[in-house]
């Protein structure tokens, strides 16, 4: 399921190549780029970011889409955060957390000094209240990465411990996304389940106010501890179609053009425009094929063998990945933005190891389709989201399969009812992808684990099963890296999922906005960012 | 006359429920809930999914959410999406006023337009300024609206850097950024309208025209304007009301493809991003409201034209 | 967007046939419908002989020419983002894009006339059924009608046309009643329920042959607010899906390259522009025609 974009938009998600620049971090502790003289920053001023749909309410008990990150990364800070290399690092914590007790004991350190937006002072009472909400509330999109989390103790005002019921490495970094933002009891106490109408919590920016669900206005708190913004307001405006995006940016009725908002075209001619700065993240989503092998009766049922060739026929899927030439998709349909792949453990994230991938070779394609016995022409379907450029996408597949024997039908279907369809069972190949998140776990465990709601192409193979577990029990980056760079190998000899590329992200803005920060995690951190001039 | 009245908004009233009924059913026949949409980002579990099926009464038999329904519209909630999990009167009390503002702003623009090409086509029936005006009509009727406003928009707002391209102040903010923001969107929107206006306050008046009633006046030598003024107009706005009230729905479905190229955030946004995602209660929110609306200015129509054209006042027609 | 025109509704149905010698001087005599006339024409023949006039395959893709301008080599008109020849994929395209806004006619009409007949003759609880089941249809707007069907079904041609015909109903459900009710107040008319025909008689033999050029008008006006509304459909990805050209969904995808290479967007939109255009054009020609003041 793609979560770049939230639906209409679906996979358009731009996907761009070349590890940017990256420019100041927000308040991390990592060394930074210097940069040559900074220009004179305006003292007060608005700047808009244009963001490809609108979020959800801005609860982040409840909030679900990729856009309500960039958001809450201005207004709501998390315990934790990530840097431009993609370690977690800390935030509103002061330190990265103690992991004793085998795995199952997790003592977090809360930075002093620090206020919410309304004034109240942030502390150990605040993070237990925000913990047990995320995991109680009858809504909570939080509940499901917490649940190892079974209790959360103040040992003081500024000390918390979390114990789990079994080791759970991405706990961390999901503390830096948002089941780790903390917010006011206060409000809380205040608002309760409407407490998205008016969210309090830690960050450079404050909720003001959200006119309509496509614009979300912000302006500058000057209880933050980091010291307030240089800008006034902070407004995230929702555009929906990616030309509507660029013409607001030449315009100027937008200052920042967000991630997903731009078509890969459009940026292509950004950079080329002195007028602009660019820059282009590889994040930690994908883009790939799900072949439906074990999910023949739908998510709800047990593993079982689908109606399709593929699946009971190994070699047709190494033969069909053997067809398929990422390069071309990769220039023709996405102008070279995204980075071609064969894993779902990106570059940009420290747990990746370079895998070989496997270059076209349809000779041997053919012989394997010959060795499976399956006659000739296999007649197949492949599923993808209305879109032009996943269209085009699925086209290009089906071209470059027909001479190795396949006969590929692509069938354009409406987004979610494509979810509905995956999920179903009721699909032979599925293009779809997923936005990424930070830990290595989140982006693939779900996705073989029969029963979960990611799963479209069932069970994965009990060996690469036990190595994702090993990975999950240690906390150990090295060990994991091994452990992730194997299972890696085991998928590319299973090919239930083939992986087609690495996502990125893509922003641009004019050179009269400064003193912006983008982390390959695809958030924008406006906390130093102002218009030049005075 | 008041018994036509009452028997009308009773009609009215029922074409509403048999609206609600067929929206309420068609949105669930649509594959996916909301609890799919939701799937999209967040690993939830079958658990999760289940309490938010719950929490959203999506797990009751169909009739019995339907009461419900129907009976949160009538206490004046409308409930809370379970997509962006805010309050469905709150999006749609954000969203409306836009629409509103630009289907009205768009209708000015084409009364504006429309009616005095109208006239001027008929008067001078045959010459120049006929087929001038009829050249416009044409355009207005054969370009497509979201290829127009980009259009505009290259023009406008990139190159000659004259109108925002995006977005919408409030009126009471700032009247003039307001028009200003509004002016393409109901110029695009208001171009079809026109033209459909335009041919019909033509034929309405060339009709009229031609009546004896007409004649007479002239032979009695009333002055070229009072005749086309008091007596030609008057029939032909029989004629517009009706158009208008066929127009208007028609508006607001051309309304969603505009907002979205101009980057209003309003009804018609609201409506496809609610069924891309299977929001339900937003969906029917809309759906109920807009049928209202069409309704009830069919309605107005209905009267307008009774009280404007004695013969239908005379047969009293259904 | 759809728009749908009424005759003015003071003016006298028209009862009266373009037979009889003269019809086509009298048509001609507004180049505005000779012209739309030819437009239709030309537009038609293109679709019919579209394999003979066009030099490339519309659907298989060349990635080595992708978005070649016009007048490039091999490419009168320039190539698109797979590389494929722009005017051939028109050409093919005009097959799609008049299938879909001819078939969404013809359903509307088909279903609309029977409806509208009844409706205009019987009066009474007919007429308020039809009409009530006209105004839900109109109270929704067409866009949601059509997102709906293409979730459930899938965005195929057949679902389009579907969805762009229930838009195209409530139009043409009015004129034909309108049509009815005149004529059932018709001498002839009156003359045949007095003397014991046959129902069913009187409604095909006398009704409906006397209202076809109205709905011939009709016509020439819902087709090209069908062409438009599926071109609408395609801007939100629910169109004629691709490889299969259609003006719509050339014009949908065109936008993304719009400052690459506005060709690609200028093309097809002109090539709708000019085919509603002359569809509009004609169906003037053919209210003029049938209007007895014409005379």
């Amino acid at each position: 399921m793609n979560a770049i974009t939230g639906i209409p938009r679906a996979l358009r998600a731009g996907a761009v190549l070349a590890v940017g620049a990256v420019l100041l971090a927000a308040c991390a502790s990592t060394a930074t780029t210097p940069k040559t003289a900074a220009p004179k920053v305006q003292n007060g001023g608005t700047i808009t970011v244009g963001i490809p749909n609108a979020p959800t309410a801005l609860d982040p008990t409840t909030e679900g889409s990729l856009v309500g990150r960039i958001v809450f990364a201005n207004m709501c800070l998390s315990l934790f955060g990530v840097n431009s290399q993609m370690a977690v690092i800390p935030v509103l914590a002061s330190a990265l957390p103690t992991v004793t007790d085998g795995g199952l004991l997790y003592t977090i350190h809360l930075r002093k000094g620090v206020k919410f937006n309304d004034g109240t002072p942030m502390n150990a009472n605040a993070l237990k209240v925000s913990l047990e909400r995320d995991k109680t509330f009858p809504t909570s999109a939080r509940a499901a990465v917490l649940k190892p989390v079974t209790s959360v103790s103040v040992v003081n005002n500024y000390t918390v411990q979390l114990t789990l019921s079994q080791p759970d490495a991405p706990l961390t970094s999901i503390l830096a996304a948002r089941s780790g933002i903390v917010m006011s009891p206060t409000a809380l106490a205040r608002e309760g389940a409407n407490f998205y109408e008016d969210p309090v919590c830690v960050g450079p920016y404050a909720f003001q106010s959200r006119p309509s669900l496509d614009e979300v206005i912000l302006s500058r708190s000057h209880h933050f501890y980091g010291g307030a913004p240089h800008a006034q307001t902070l407004i995230f405006e929702a555009i929906t179609d990616p030309s509507t995006c660029y013409s607001d940016l030449l315009s100027g009725s937008i200052n920042v053009a967000g991630p997903g908002c731009l078509a890969p075209n459009d940026y292509k001619l950004l950079t080329a425009n002195s007028g602009y700065n660019t820059a282009q993240l590889t994040s930690n989503g994908y883009e790939g094929m799900d072949i439906n092998v074990g999910n023949g009766a739908g998510w709800l049922k047990p593993n079982t063998p689908a109606n399709n060739p593929l699946a009971a026929h190994s070699q047709l899927r190494e033969a069909l990945a053997l067809t398929i030439n990422r390069q071309t998709i990769n220039s023709v349909v996405f102008g070279g933005s995204n980075v071609v792949g064969c894993g779902p453990i990106s570059p940009s994230s420290v747990y990746y190891t370079k895998l070989a991938c496997p270059t076209p070779n349809l000779a041997e394609a053919k012989t394997l389709v010959q060795e499976s016995g399956v006659p000739t022409p296999i007649n197949l379907t492949l599923m993808v989201p209305t879109g032009t450029l996943n269209v085009e996408q699925g086209e290009i597949i089906a071209t470059d399969a027909k001479p190795a024997g396949f006969n590929i039908t692509v069938q354009p279907t409406e987004f979610t009812t494509a979810l509905a369809t995956g999920q179903a069972g009721t699909y032979q190949m599925f293009d779809i992808g997923w936005s990424g998140r930070v830990d290595p776990d989140q982006n693939i465990t779900s996705f073989y684990t029969q029963g979960s709601a990611f799963d479209y192409s069932g069970q994965g193979p009990a060996a690469m099963m036990q190595l994702l577990a090993q990975a999950k029990a240690t906390t150990s980056v090295a060990a994991r890296k091994a452990l992730y760079f194997k299972a890696e190998k085991m998928m590319l000899q299973d090919n239930s999922i083939i992986y087609l590329f690495h996502l990125t992200n893509q922003i641009a803005y004019p050179k009269s906005v400064v003193g912006l920060s983008f982390t390959p995690d695809g958030l924008l951190h406006l906390g130093s960012a102002g218009l030049a001039g005075s | 006359m008041r018994a036509y009245l009452l028997r009308r908004a009773g009609i009215s009233l029922l074409t509403l429920i048999i609206a609600s009924m067929v929206v309420f059913l068609g949105v669930r026949a649509v594959p996916g809930s909301p609890a799919t949409a939701l799937t999209g980002n967040t690993d939830f579990s079958q658990a999760a999914l289940a309490a938010i099926n719950r929490a959203y009464g999506l797990d009751n038999p169909l009739p019995v959410q339907y009461v419900d329904w129907v009976g949160q519209v009538v206490a004046g909630h409308l409930g809370s999406s379970p997509v962006t999990g805010m309050s469905v009167v709150t999006e749609l009390g954000n969203a409306f006023p836009i629409t509103f503002e630009l289907t009205v702003l768009a209708m000015l623009i084409a009364l504006l337009f429309g009616i005095p090409t109208g006239v001027v086509a008929a008067i001078r029936r045959g010459r120049g300024a006929d087929y001038a005006s009829n050249g416009l009509a044409l355009f207005g009727l054969s370009i497509p609206s979201f290829w127009f406003g980009i259009m505009l928009i290259l023009l406008f707002s990139v190159y000659l850097k004259w109108l925002p391209s995006a977005g919408f102040i409030p009126f009471s903010q700032s009247p003039g950024a307001n028009l200003a923001h509004l002016v393409m969107p109901a110029f695009v929107l208001g171009t079809g309208v026109a033209a459909v206006l335009m041919r019909q306050t033509r034929s309405g008046m060339l009709e009229t025209l031609r009546t004896d009633y007409v004649r007479t006046a002239r032979a009695k030598g009333l002055s070229e304007w009072v005749v086309v003024g008091k007596h030609a107009l008057r029939n032909s706005l029989v004629t517009v009301a009706t158009v208008i009230g066929l127009q208007f729905g028609i508006l607001l479905s051309g309304v969603a493809v505009t907002e979205e190229v101009f980057g209003l955030p309003g009804i018609g946004q609201l409506t496809i991003n609610a069924v891309f995602q299977r929001d339900y209660p937003t969906i029917q929110a809309v759906a109920l409201l807009t049928a209202a609306i069409v309704i009830l200015i069919n309605l107005l129509m209905d009267f307008v034209y009774m009280v404007l054209s004695p013969r239908v006042r005379l047969a009293g027609e259904l | 967007m759809t728009t749908v025109t009424i005759p003015g509704e003071g003016s006298l149905p028209s009862l009266i046939e373009p037979s009889g010698r003269g019809w086509w001087r009298r048509f001609s005599r507004r180049p505005p419908a000779v012209i739309g006339l030819a437009g239709v024409v030309i537009v038609v023949a293109v679709a019919v002989f579209a394999p003979l006039l066009a030099h490339y395959s519309p659907i298989v893709s060349q990635f080595g020419h992708v978005l070649e301008g016009p007048f490039s080599a091999g490419h009168i008109l320039g190539t698109d983002q797979l590389g494929r020849d722009e005017l051939s994929r028109l050409i093919y395209g005009s097959q799609t894009t008049l299938e879909v806004g001819v078939l969404a006619t013809l359903l509307a009409m088909a279903v609309a006339v029977p409806i509208g007949i009844a409706s205009g003759f019987y009066r009474g609880a007919v007429d308020m059924l039809a009409m009530r089941i006209t105004d839900v249809v109109l109270a929704f707007p067409f866009l949601l009608i059509a997102v709906g069907l293409a979730a459930i079904f899938g965005p195929s041609l057949q679902n389009i046309i579907l969805a762009l015909g229930v838009a195209q109903l409530p139009g043409s459900v009015r004129i034909a009643r309108a049509e009815a009710m005149a004529l059932r107040e018709q001498d002839f008319v009156q003359a045949a329920i007095v003397t014991g025909v046959k129902e069913r008689v009187i409604l095909f033999r006398h009704l409906f042959p006397n209202m076809l050029s109205p709905l011939l008008v009709q016509a020439s006006v819902s087709i090209p607010a069908a062409i438009l509304g599926s071109a609408l459909l395609s801007f939100l990805g629910l169109g004629v899906q691709p490889p299969t050209p259609s003006w719509g969904n050339m014009l949908a995808s065109a936008q993304t390259y719009l400052y690459n290479d506005p060709w690609i967007a200028i093309f097809p939109g002109v090539a709708i522009f000019l085919t509603t255009l002359s569809f509009n054009l004609l169906g003037d020609g053919l209210r003029d025609l049938f209007d007895p003041s014409m005379r």
